[in-house]
């Protein structure tokens, strides 16, 4: 609340109390000469003529200190606040508030304070925010699977990931900061990796490698990129290492190569037989009937051998797409079962092979895709003899309960490595064993098996000991 | 043809192997079959031949380790080497050509006259031009 009187300016203020002063000092003054003159005191009036316009000077000083007081308080603060480097509000002070000009500083001064608190608030709010985020950040970065370091100039690592040490096979406790990335990773790759890293250069484009531990691709394949980070105005470049696990994909692909080969291999071979016996035939003459007849048979023989070999792909590639469909009937099992086992029969008996079967006397009525069920178990049998040797035991084993069918096959082959065991059933999949490598064999054969025991509801389980021999289990529900 | 040529045929295929046996004999070579690559390497160390027809696929010992030996352990320079193979084309023929001196590399399925008439050819060109190591 302002008067009229604090509209008015300072100065005019200062100055109208001063005139005030002074004028009614100059007049006191001068009724005060005029009286002693006329009594003839005019001596007397030297030390009144000193000592008068001292006292009105004292007062009006002191008038003038209290009409500045405030003002030249406000100025000091605002003086100190502006030399003050970190130019704190909490060092300007309220007034008393004796005077509208005190009030109004220290409502604005409340309103400062105010709006620094909530500034306060908010700064400690958002870096509360931040840090949390840069905590999430960090906590992302620390779990990806993919390892990711970051190096200086001179290929010295600033900070990594646990990823990037476990890729690297490094221990946790083993601090890698500030070590040479391309030390380490030359400590990771075979000769032909070695290399390439080596190789890498300084080029500023991204590059992508490919690194594998040993020549062997299932002892860990790395995909390896680089890429340059260039700073603010030009400083020297970081470069941000990305390195993937690619292993799995490795092996898959390789696994799916080696497919086509032994697809391939699996149709020339027949072909080149019926084509070998036919041109005989066509081009030889006089050649026993005898012969003749067993050149047919042989002909005959390839020819069924390709056809099946083309309903096994077939199967495979609707398997590969998910398509395999099945249709439950009522099974002659009896007839099933031995028009596998004498397809089978042969091979084994080529491989001097004891075949048997254990057939229980009383089976139950089983509702089954017919055709899927011969295809698994002759995929199983003839995996059994495949991987028996010379002279071996293969015995097909069926029995029932109340709720199931088990089909087993039992050999005396080589057997699975308890490594092997759990990836039997995935596609593609071949042992690294030789004795499994000198076979023909696409990978297919037990994930069919599997494939169709699991739309019956069934499943393949197995036992195997290696170089004693193993038993698969096909278990499909009666209903 | 004074005396007949020894061809060695080593292939794993028992039907296949007879066939070509049938038909080698039939065009007057004397020939021997062997089932695998080691079998091939025991008979190669006891018997001279002209030729050798081997499979790439052959189990324990491959074709290719089989021509190895035959070049570098028993010192064979003479033999004439066909390969033959259900691979198709990433096996790389000049390669396997020159460096294991293979005079021809047939494919599966291959025509039997077309590896007869390979292998007359070969021998015509043996009596011509005596032991050769590399041709094209």
């Amino acid at each position: 609340m302002f008067t009229a009187h604090h509209n008015r300016s300072l100065t005019r203020r200062l100055s109208e109390q001063y005139l005030l002063f002074g004028l009614s000092g100059l007049f006191f003054f001068t009724v005060f000469a005029v009286f002693l003159s006329r009594y003839g005191f005019l001596l007397q009036l030297i030390p009144a003529a000193v000592g008068i316009p001292l006292g009105f000077l004292l007062l009006g000083s002191f008038v003038l200190r209290r009409t500045s007081y405030w003002h030249e308080n406000i100025e000091r603060q605002l003086t100190r606040f502006a030399k003050s480097s970190d130019h704190s509000v909490a060092e300007l002070r309220p007034l008393p508030t004796t005077d509208a000009l005190a009030a109004g500083w220290n409502q604005l001064l409340a309103r400062i304070l105010e709006h620094s608190a909530w500034n306060g608030v908010e700064r400690r709010l958002s870096e509360a925010v931040d840090s949390q985020q840069a905590k999430r950040w960090e906590a992302v970065f620390q779990d990806l699977t993919d390892g990711i370091a970051v190096c200086n100039s001179d290929g010295r690592i600033i900070q990594l990931n646990r990823s990037f040490a476990t890729l690297l096979q490094q221990p946790v406790s083993k601090n890698l900061v500030g070590l040479d990335i391309i030390e380490l990773l030359l400590g990771q790759a075979d000769e032909n990796s070695q290399e390439q890293i080596r190789g890498l250069g300084n080029n500023h484009a991204t590059q992508v490698l490919e690194i594998q531990k040993s020549a062997d691709p299932s002892q860990g394949v790395y995909r390896l990129s680089r890429t340059m980070h260039t700073g603010d105005s030009g400083s020297p470049a970081d470069s941000i290492w990305t390195l993937r696990d690619v292993t799995q994909q490795k092996l898959a692909e390789k696994a799916r190569e080696q497919f086509v080969f032994t697809a391939t291999h699996e149709l020339r071979t027949p072909l080149a037989n019926i084509r070998a016996y036919s041109e005989t035939l066509a081009l030889a003459s006089e050649i026993p009937v005898e012969e003749q007849q067993s050149f047919y048979n042989i002909i005959n023989n390839e020819a069924t051998r390709l056809a099946r070999f083309i309903d096994e792909l077939l199967n495979i590639s609707q398997m590969e797409a998910g398509a395999i469909t099945i249709q439950k009937h009522e099974v002659q099992l009896e007839r099933l079962l031995s028009e596998v086992l004498e397809g089978q029969r042969p091979v084994a008996s080529e491989k001097k092979q004891a075949f048997d079967s254990a057939i229980a006397p009383k089976l139950p009525k089983l509702m089954a895709d017919k055709d899927k069920l011969a295809a698994a178990l002759t995929n199983l049998i003839s995996n059994a003899i495949k991987y028996t040797p010379v002279g071996g035991k293969v015995t097909l084993k069926v029995d029932s309960d109340s709720t199931r069918i088990l089909f087993m096959v039992e050999d005396s082959g080589i057997g699975i490595s308890a490594d092997d065991l759990p990836k039997l059933c995935g596609k593609f999949f071949r042992s690294s064993d030789e004795r499994v490598q000198a076979e023909v064999g696409t990978g297919l054969g037990l994930a069919f098996a599997h494939e169709v025991a699991r739309l019956h509801g069934g499943s393949v389980s197995i036992r195997s000991q290696l170089n004693q021999g193993s038993c698969f289990t096909l278990e499909i529900p009666i209903r | 043809m004074s005396t007949a040529k020894r061809v060695l045929v080593a292939e794993d295929n028992v039907v296949l192997g007879d066939v070509i046996r049938f038909n080698l004999l039939r065009a007057g070579f004397a020939t021997t079959l062997a089932r695998t690559g080691s079998e091939a390497l025991e008979i190669l160390t006891e018997q001279m031949f002209d030729i050798l027809v081997t499979d790439y696929e052959l189990p324990g010992i491959d074709g290719e380790e089989l021509c190895h030996r035959v070049r570098n352990e028993l010192k064979i320079e003479s033999l004439r080497i066909v390969m033959c193979s259900a691979r198709g084309h990433e096996l790389d023929r000049d390669e396997l050509k020159t460096r294991l001196g293979i005079e021809a590399i047939l494919f599966k399925p291959f025509s039997i006259r077309e590896l007869i008439i390979l292998l007359e050819d070969s021998t015509k060109t043996a009596n011509d031009c005596g032991p050769q190591l590399i041709s094209n």
